[in-house]
């Protein structure tokens, strides 16, 4: 839950080419071949505090439902199939936001646990926690 | 508030209509109530938020935003933001499926909007007749590349527009009937279908065919001959 307007929260993560302004752990990011952030099939390349780089490309982005999908082109972290979707839903009561972050992805048996744990502790909610301060 | 939905099947693969589709300025190119049709600021017609500014062929102009746009799910949804025509709070989606029987592709069109009281029949008829089951011939048409019929003839009657315009223009006739190419197959019709899109058609207003020509595109029959996977029979 995000204590902020839906159209507030997506004004900050509708734009591919953000995170760097209000993710902790991504230092720098570009749209490759100069595309604009919000063409569908852009691929944005950042590079995490931690030097590691990634590449993600835009499948979905729908301004009428707030939501956003991609998948990884490449990264450090071993996944394959790798396809996450960003959505907000307004919660009418209140004026707040409620914010979905979720990933499908394929890696071997033994890492699923850590993986599951880094990407949805260490990626999705550090994000949302510190959207959550951005946007108070 | 008006619901409109129409849906077909596209004798094609779904990347092959997607790759037309997803494209939003492509519609003066395949849509056959489209005239000219750009993308305002120059902007790519697959850039979320971008604005086509186009006319139709009846001179009605109207501005459409992109709203969403999926490669992953085939969707794109747009609003109308002004049009020369009575329409409010248009928001229109389409989507497509892909049909793995056959490699072909299932087409779903729809919209809900507002007009003004009364003309609430008129509208779902121009909108899921004219506009929409009209995209889905102008599309198999394009697709086709707008191919039309030759080769050796069977004899056959119809009825046949002898030029564009009010319902006297058209004759019950003898016309000269194709032999099936390859994917088509020649049927008796024992049933058929009119259409709002036929008066479209034959007033001109759709340039689908250029008279003298029979008019129709809705029938049910028996095969009588088969260039396709279905036998005769």
């Amino acid at each position: 839950m995000i204590e902020a307007p839906a159209d507030a929260v997506w004004a900050q993560v509708r734009d591919f080419n953000g995170l760097p302004k209000w993710t902790p752990f991504v230092a720098e990011s570009r749209i490759e071949n100069g595309m604009p952030a919000d063409k569908i099939g852009c691929v944005r390349n950042f590079r995490l505090r931690d030097g590691g780089v990634i590449r993600e490309q835009l499948l979905t982005l729908s301004d009428y439902d707030y939501q956003c999908s991609y998948s990884i082109l490449e990264s450090p972290m071993g996944v394959e199939n790798y396809i996450a979707t960003l959505k907000l839903t307004p919660v009418t009561d209140g004026n707040k936001t409620f914010a979905e972050w979720w990933a499908e992805f394929d890696c071997p048996p033994e890492r699923e646990r850590d993986l599951a744990q880094n990407i949805g502790q260490g990626v999705f909610q550090a994000a949302f926690d510190s959207l959550k301060q951005k946007l108070r | 508030m008006i619901r409109v939905r129409r849906s077909a099947v596209i004798d094609a693969p779904i990347d092959r209509v997607w790759e037309v589709l997803r494209d939003f300025n492509s519609h003066s190119a395949w849509h056959p109530a489209v005239g000219d049709s750009r993308i305002e600021r120059g902007e790519p017609a697959d850039q979320v938020g971008c604005v086509r500014n186009f006319f139709l062929k009846d001179g009605n102009h109207i501005r459409e935003q992109l709203l969403a746009l999926s490669d992953r799910d085939y969707i794109s949804t747009y609003c109308i933001l002004d049009a020369t025509l009575p329409m409010r709070n248009y928001v229109a989606s389409v989507q497509l499926k892909r049909i793995t029987d056959g490699d072909r592709t299932f087409w779903h069109w729809e919209s809900t909007f507002n007009v003004p009281k009364g003309r609430e029949r008129e509208f779902e008829q121009l909108v899921g007749g004219g506009v929409y089951e009209g995209g889905f011939a102008g599309l198999r048409s394009y697709l086709n590349g707008g191919t039309r019929r030759a080769v050796a003839s069977v004899e056959a009657q119809g009825v046949v527009a002898t030029a564009f315009g009010d319902p006297e223009v058209l004759q019950f006739r003898k016309v000269a009937d194709s032999r099936p190419k390859a994917g088509e197959v020649h049927i008796r019709q024992t049933a058929v279908g009119v259409n709002y899109i036929d008066v479209y058609i034959r007033k001109g207003l759709y340039r689908m065919i250029e008279p003298p020509a029979p008019i129709g595109m809705e029938a049910a029959g028996v095969v009588v001959e088969s260039n396709a996977r279905f036998p005769a029979r």
